[in-house]
């Protein structure tokens, strides 16, 4: 399912009546299973990119394709679904759900997706002891390690198998040891998966990781 | 994992949060239920227990007071109402049944009626039986010799009138008998043969000169009515106290009774009775049903606020519901975006939040009925004393499903102020990194 931007354009209000233009991009395409590393400075609207991809956030003109699916012909709730189902996100200060265990931040993308029964939560076992947290699994978030936190995150975005993952700076609050473990388990599982991954950073040593690198003010020009 | 275990989670990651907003909710509606059980046991009290009674005679006062004390033996008697008006009633053509009552008496916080063996006959409402026989579940009922009861009331008129002693003449068919309701042979152990020693007063506070007995010879079924708390003598014996020998009706040489229920004859009999009976000047008369309507309706005014009390205490524990969710709103902005990214939609978010509510307020609910009942059972004895009739704190009143529905149904609403305000979270603001 290739991931396609066409005429993309998002523009923000900015004081009376005027308008920040925050995202242009003529035309982009990513195919299937590919990977790609997005750098971009600060507020150069690498968030609000992954946002629109995502359908988080209707651009101001444009379209942005999921193979055959225009996301935004789709209605606000079709959107949800489709995210739900085909897009998975890591979020760079993780966001897992304070109330929830390990094991139910993973339970709750099933949910949301609905995917459920006994395969779900055997799926959602298997997910949490391939990043190593089964023993983890009924522990609340703020108990765990920073490391194990971005490991759930991990498991989390990836358990629908999603055909997207995007990945916003999921290494910015890791050391390096964490960061290095983080980014091999994305690569690891996506592959496995079969996923689309496009992951924002500006971090040197994670774009080094990426054969394809793009800057988001160049993507499609 | 299901939504209605997320919206648990979210409930229970506040404990102390959600307990005391279901606490609040839970007061408002223990009040409520307790009050609708009360009014109910009270309109039950008043108004069965009054079925089957018509009309009832007594001294001058309050009509409503006459069938207080006659019907249901609360509080004391108004008074005295002349022995021959009971006579000429019993002969009246339009009058089916007359019984007479004389109260005064007690026996270890029961009332004494005295009376006649007309208050077993079929057409007496209680116990209800086609037969004098069925209205027993061991013995039999009293019967009043003429001749003993005459000879008593001749003594004390002759007493009255300074002809004679207090004493009475003894006369061979003298007995003391007495049947007890069906509670008062319960509470106090008592069976066919014993002997009991009523003393004066309705409180019992204080013993007769003379010791006299009167021999159990009848315990009534029970009724769950007023009559299951008596202790019926018959009336010759009760004239034959010396005690008693004052009961002339003040100014007069005429013996006296406290009430004398009538029941009269079907048809337009009731009518003409009522008709004369009013314009009678030595006694006043009072229509049972009546008497019971207004009764009622003067309760029910009085609850019918301490209800509208009670609501609105269930109101300010609901509102204390939107308070709460509504508070928590702010810091779940966040975790409401989170859930949004991950696919979840504004209907499930407005509807987690609804549900929320509904949970709280429901949970307060039921908790308020297991409380009211709780508490009814725990106070059936006080409110006995003090009230004189006993709560049923096993039923459930199909009043109370409505109060529990229409609680969950304002949490409902409650929980849309907050709800459109999650359904309006931005999605994107909130989930940017927290510095």
């Amino acid at each position: 399912m290739a991931l396609t931007v066409d005429q993309l354009v998002v523009e923000f209000p900015a004081g009376q009546a005027g308008k920040r233009r925050v995202l242009d991009i003529p035309a982009a395409t990513f195919e299937d299973g590919s990977r790609l590393c997005l750098v971009g400075g600060s507020g150069s609207g690498k968030t609000t990119f992954l946002h629109v991809l995502a359908g988080i956030i209707r651009p101001t003109s444009g379209q942005v394709r999921h193979g055959d699916v225009d996301l935004f012909a789709l209605s606000e709730s079709a959107r949800d679904r489709f995210r739900a189902r085909h897009i998975g996100y890591v979020f760079q200060t993780f966001n897992l759900l304070q109330s929830l265990t390990a094991l139910e931040n993973i339970r709750i993308v099933q949910t949301l997706a609905q995917v459920r029964g006994k395969e779900a939560a055997e799926a959602a076992g298997r997910m949490l002891a391939r990043l190593g947290l089964s023993e983890r699994a009924r522990a609340l978030p703020r108990s765990l390690s920073v490391g194990e936190q971005q490991r759930v995150a991990l498991a989390r975005a990836l358990i629908n198998r999603p055909k997207v993952v995007l990945a916003d700076e999921p290494t910015a609050n890791l050391d390096s040891r964490l960061r290095d473990e983080a980014l091999e388990l994305l690569m690891a599982v996506t592959r496995e998966v079969g996923s689309t991954l496009l992951l924002v950073t500006h971090d040197r040593e994670v774009m080094q990781r990426f054969e394809v690198q793009k800057d988001l003010a160049e993507l499609g020009r | 994992m299901t939504k209605t275990q997320l919206v648990w989670r979210q409930i229970s990651a506040r404990p102390l949060g959600s307990l005391l907003t279901i606490a609040s909710v839970a007061l408002g509606v223990m009040l409520v239920i307790a009050i609708l059980n009360l009014r109910r046991d009270l309109a039950d009290h008043y108004d069965r227990p009054g079925r089957g009674y018509s009309i009832v005679c007594g001294p001058h006062g309050s009509p409503l007071q006459l069938v207080l004390n006659a019907v249901y033996h609360v509080d004391e008697s108004p008074g005295l109402m002349p022995y021959s008006a009971w006579k000429e009633l019993a002969a009246n053509e339009s009058v089916r049944l007359a019984v007479p009552y004389a109260v005064g008496d007690s026996f270890r916080g029961h009332r004494v009626v005295a009376t006649t063996e007309a208050v077993f006959h079929p057409a007496f409402p209680v116990p209800d039986s086609p037969t004098t026989e069925g209205k027993f579940q061991a013995g039999r009922g009293f019967v009043v010799d003429a001749h003993s009861l005459e000879h008593a009331i001749e003594d004390i008129k002759a007493a009255a009138l300074g002809e004679g002693s207090h004493e009475h003449h003894h006369h061979e068919n003298d007995v003391a008998e007495a049947v007890l309701g069906a509670r008062v042979a319960r509470r106090l152990r008592l069976s066919l043969g014993d002997q009991i020693e009523p003393t004066h007063g309705v409180e019992g506070e204080k013993a007769h000169d003379h010791a006299h007995l009167w021999t159990v010879v009848g315990i009534l079924k029970e009724t769950d009515t007023p009559i299951d708390d008596v202790v019926l003598i018959n009336l010759d014996s009760f004239f034959r106290i010396p005690e008693h020998a004052g009961g002339l009706i003040p100014g007069t040489t005429e013996v006296g009774l406290s009430a004398v229920l009538v029941f009269p004859r079907p048809g337009i009999h009731k009518a003409l009775l009522l008709s004369s009976l009013k314009k009678r000047q030595e006694f006043s008369t009072a229509e049972v049903s009546s008497e019971i309507r207004k009764f009622l309706g003067i309760i029910g005014g009085v609850d019918g606020a301490f209800l509208i009390v009670a609501l609105l205490v269930v109101l300010i524990g609901v509102t204390s519901v939107l308070v709460a969710v509504w508070n928590t709103m702010n810091e779940r902005r966040r975790e409401i975006a989170i859930l949004r990214a991950l696919g979840a939609s504004r209907a499930t978010i407005t509807g987690s939040v609804v549900a929320e509510a509904m949970i709280l307020v429901g949970l307060g609910g039921i908790l308020g009925v297991a409380l009211a009942h709780g508490g009814l059972w725990l106070a059936a004895d006080a409110i006995k004393d003090v009230a004189k009739f006993e709560p049923n704190p096993l039923r459930i009143l199909p009043a109370e499903y409505a109060v529990i529905l229409g609680t969950i149904l304002a949490g409902a609403l409650a929980g849309l102020i907050p709800a459109i305000k999650a359904y309006r979270t931005d999605v994107a603001e909130n989930l940017a990194p927290v510095s």
